[in-house]
């Protein structure tokens, strides 16, 4: 039960930490467009940088050319 | 001729033999025009393919965006053009653009890609909902014009964007509306917690120290819920009180408010059972409920908060020399002399001093014919100039135009609109009397046992009783079948247009771009001479396809090309087809070309034109507005419910009679001035008649700001939009029947969770009168309740 005196005051600092951080995402606009998200993981594929490390994974290199050890 | 092929980029049906194509993905595409040709090859060249890919909807037809011209684009680089909407930290510059042409997420994407890989932009955002496009540039190294016109090239007009006060004001609302929402929940959950923790059901042997911690605790966290989040209920029922209402705000008050309030109580005594979380529970259902409600609101109206741009942003000055020079709008005075194009609208009221051409008015009079003007004629500002250019010395400018006196009109209908009652107030004032007459018998007979406990079994009533379940009844059930309607096509910008629509008993409509198509469509051919109807039409359409007149759209697009084509204005085209001398347009342009007296005009009804060559007279050519396909069925669901229907139209034409008596409309007035047609409205409502106005043009705005409810065609003018209670995006007039079933049904839906409401606390009353009613009863009821009304609204989203 003692745990209780600490737990309820950690209780209410997470409770104090939540509201600001959600007072800030609305305020930074994270909640401005909630439509738009949803489909911009459908061009991930044209991001350069995944490019990149598709371009990277798919040229062979020396470890995978080494058969598997179990 | 009957070619199924849908534009690849547009979805518009391809024209049979057309030459338009572009390498999209890999594969060639039919194009229906060569903007959209255009454009696919702007975005495949620009490596942003994928767009094809991935979008949802096919994209708008550029050709269907305004025009805008390189030159008027180029007005937007000079600096004091720029300085109400574009900000400047060090080199950057910064700007929001409103961009029309948005048809799915794929847009925002393309949009966004678009822009960040032209050089000196550094940041572009585009926000889905509300059709904005924030964009970073560095100044020195691209102007303004050059992103505009990059935009265009893939298909999009951008317009510079001033946020209003209004919309200023809407976006804070939605934030504090989030907030309140946020700090209701998260803070529940903890009250909960705590307040359970006290209840007998889980009490497990709490100490007396641990009891009192807990009620502190959960007083504390509820303190915010109540002062925070609820403020709005408080106010709200502050000012219905004082106008002596008694609305479901007041009863959501009196429920948070006596929870509280007995809490505080219980936590100062240590005694009597803790409401908070019920109190927290409540707060956070009605919050929920109302940003569900706001938000669907909301997201249909930012994309329709477009400009009200009902005239050019630019003109054309001439100046003595009579050189032209483009300016603003603004810049322009009266006695200037202006150039106007043909296609483009008037910027001014104004007298014609040179040119021959004529007058599209269809929005502003709803004449659905282009009036022939000569000089010496006055014209008036927001009409389209069709065929010629026109100088025009300006006589009027701003709020002295005819345009401004409509929408002054617009203003005063506005205020004299009526407001309909909502059905949840009537039921919540009933509702609070019971309950609050039955808490005092309730309270006075415990009083008579048992005073110790005559407060908490009040206090259990009330809670017990309170109406979570009845105050989400209506806004769940309109949320609903709000989204519904949105996916069908039309978009409801005010709220009472659901309830509203039960209760109407006449509908009036407009004619032009409304019951018709609102532009000219070729009727019938009549062949004159050994020609048949398709051939005389293919060579017409050979002769129109060259030119820029809007009724040349009408001929649709040509399977061969004529040679140097000729346009004299207000008379006809003269041009080569396959080497045969062809004219087509007034019987007596034509008519000078084979040099005998032309045909007289064998009809009434219609613009009539001639098309002939050297030997003689071909064809006639019949071109007229079209009733849209799906009227007869509006008018036959107007009938089937009783209601009384009207016409009036600006047009004075015998159209307006024949179109009343094809569709079977009770009562048909032509020739009616804005200010007409708003007397016969308040005739109406003198009468006691509940309105249904649909109309388009800015003629009908006055119209529309008044009537019990207002629907504005898609393709309306933006003033019109503006103004109206919905809008009827699809355009297509079968969604409107389809939106009286729904209201129907929302109104059933609505009475049922009523009734349920009412049912629930009918039958939780008695054992909250014995005493029987713990916190945790009064919790499971309030959630169930609350529970099945909103999974009955639900039932809105299937279905039309």
């Amino acid at each position: 039960m003692a745990a209780l005196y600490v737990m309820i005051p950690v209780a209410l600092v997470v409770v104090a930490l939540a509201i600001w951080l959600l007072f800030w995402a609305i305020d930074n606009g994270q909640y401005d467009d909630l439509d738009s998200p949803a489909h911009n993981i459908l061009f991930d594929d044209e991001d350069p940088s995944h490019k990149a490390g598709q371009a990277e994974a798919e040229t062979p290199t020396k470890r995978d050319e080494e058969p598997p050890r179990a | 001729m009957a070619s199924l092929t849908s534009c690849y980029h547009c979805g518009l049906p391809v024209p049979a033999g057309s030459r338009f194509q572009a390498h999209v993905l890999g594969e060639p595409r039919e194009m229906c025009c060569p903007g959209c040709q255009a454009v696919a090859e702007a975005i495949v060249a620009g490596g942003l393919e994928s767009y094809y890919r991935h979008r949802s909807e096919n994209a708008a037809n550029p050709e269907a965006l305004p025009q805008a011209l390189s030159e008027e684009l180029a007005l937007y680089d000079r600096a004091d053009v720029q300085q109400p909407f574009v900000q400047h930290e060090g080199e950057l510059a910064s700007t929001c653009l409103l961009i029309e042409g948005v048809s799915c997420a794929a847009c925002g994407w393309l949009i966004e890609k678009h822009l960040r890989s032209l050089d000196g932009v550094v940041e572009a955002t585009f926000n889905l909902s509300n059709h904005r496009l924030h964009v970073r540039w560095k100044d020195s190294q691209v102007p303004l014009s050059n992103l505009l016109e990059a935009l265009r090239r893939i298909g999009y007009a951008a317009h510079p964007y001033q946020p209003d006060r209004a919309a200023e004001q809407l976006a804070r609302e939605n934030r504090r509306a989030l907030r309140q929402l946020g700090v209701a929940g998260l803070l529940w959950f903890q009250v909960m917690m705590a307040t359970m923790a006290t209840w007998p059901e889980f009490n497990l042997d709490l100490s007396a120290g641990m009891d009192k911690l807990l009620r502190w605790v959960s007083l504390i966290l509820t303190t915010p819920i109540v002062f925070y989040s609820s403020v709005d209920f408080f106010k709200g029922a502050w000012r219905d009180l004082r106008t002596r209402h008694l609305t479901m705000d007041v009863s959501v008050s009196l429920a948070i408010g006596g929870a509280y309030a007995a809490g505080i109580w219980s936590t100062l005594t240590g005694q009597g059972e803790l409401y908070f979380d019920a109190a927290g529970m409540f707060a956070l259902f009605l919050l929920a409920g109302r940003f569900l409600e706001r938000r669907a609101r909301e997201r249909t109206a930012a994309a329709t908060a477009q400009l009200v741009n009902l005239l050019p942003p630019s003109c054309l000055r001439l100046d003595h020399e009579g050189r032209s020079e483009r300016i603003l709008l603004r810049e322009l005075g009266v006695g200037d002399r202006v150039l106007v194009p043909p296609g483009n609208l008037l910027p001014a009221d104004g007298r014609i001093i040179a040119g021959q051409s004529s007058v599209d008015e269809s929005l502003l009079t709803g004449e659905y014919l282009p009036h022939p003007c000569a000089p010496g004629d006055t014209v008036t500002a927001g009409t389209l100039n069709v065929e010629g250019p026109l100088t025009i010395e300006v006589q009027a400018l701003g709020d002295d135009t005819r345009l401004s006196a409509i929408v002054r009109l617009l203003e005063r209908a506005q205020a004299d609109k009526p407001r309909l009652a909502e059905l949840a107030d009537r039921v919540a004032q009933w509702f609070l009397l019971a309950v609050l007459g039955v808490a005092t018998l309730v309270g006075l007979i415990w009083w008579q046992i048992d005073a110790e406990r005559a407060f908490w079994v009040v206090l259990a009533l009330l809670v017990a009783t309170c109406p979570c379940a009845l105050s989400l009844a209506t806004p769940t059930a309109l949320t609903a079948a709000t989204g519904n309607l949105h996916r069908l096509g039309l978009l409801l910008t005010r709220g009472h247009v659901l309830e509203g629509l039960n209760g109407i008993d006449t509908v009036v409509f407009d004619k032009t771009g409304t019951l018709t198509e609102g532009r000219l469509t070729l009727r019938e051919v009549h062949p004159l001479r050994e020609l048949d109807g398709n051939a005389c039409l293919a060579l017409a359409a050979a002769l129109e396809n060259r030119s820029e007149h809007p009724i040349a759209r009408a001929f649709g697009r040509a399977p061969q090309a004529a040679e140097r084509v000729d346009s004299t204005p207000g008379k006809g085209l003269e041009g080569l087809v396959q080497g045969r001398n062809l004219r087509i347009g007034q019987p007596a342009f034509v008519a000078t070309l084979y040099g005998q007296p032309a045909p007289p005009i064998p009809g009434e009804q219609g613009q009539w034109l001639l098309l002939g060559d050297r030997q003689g007279a071909l064809a006639w050519l019949v071109l007229d507005d079209r009733l849209r396909e799906d009227a007869p069925a509006l008018l036959e669901a107007c009938r089937a419910r009783g209601w009384r229907t009207l016409l009036l139209s600006g047009d004075s034409s015998p159209m307006v009679a024949e179109v009343a008596q094809r569709l079977g409309i009770d009562d048909a007035r032509g020739g009616l001035t804005p200010d007409a047609k708003l007397a016969v409205l308040r005739q109406l409502h003198a009468q006691g008649h509940r309105v249904l106005m649909l109309g388009d043009g800015v003629n009908d705005v006055p119209v529309l700001a008044g009537a019990d409810i207002s629907v504005a065609m898609g393709s309306a003018t933006d003033l019109a939009k503006t103004s109206a209670d919905a809008i009827l995006l699809s355009n297509r007039l079968d969604t409107l029947v389809q939106a009286f079933a729904l209201a129907r049904r929302t109104r059933r839906i609505i009475i049922e969770n009523l009734a349920w409401a009412g049912l629930y606390n009918g039958l939780v009353l008695p054992f909250a009168a014995l005493g029987w009613i713990t916190p945790l009863w009064a919790v499971i009821g309030m959630s169930l309740s609350s529970l099945l009304v909103v999974l009955n609204a639900l039932r809105l989203t299937r279905g039309a």
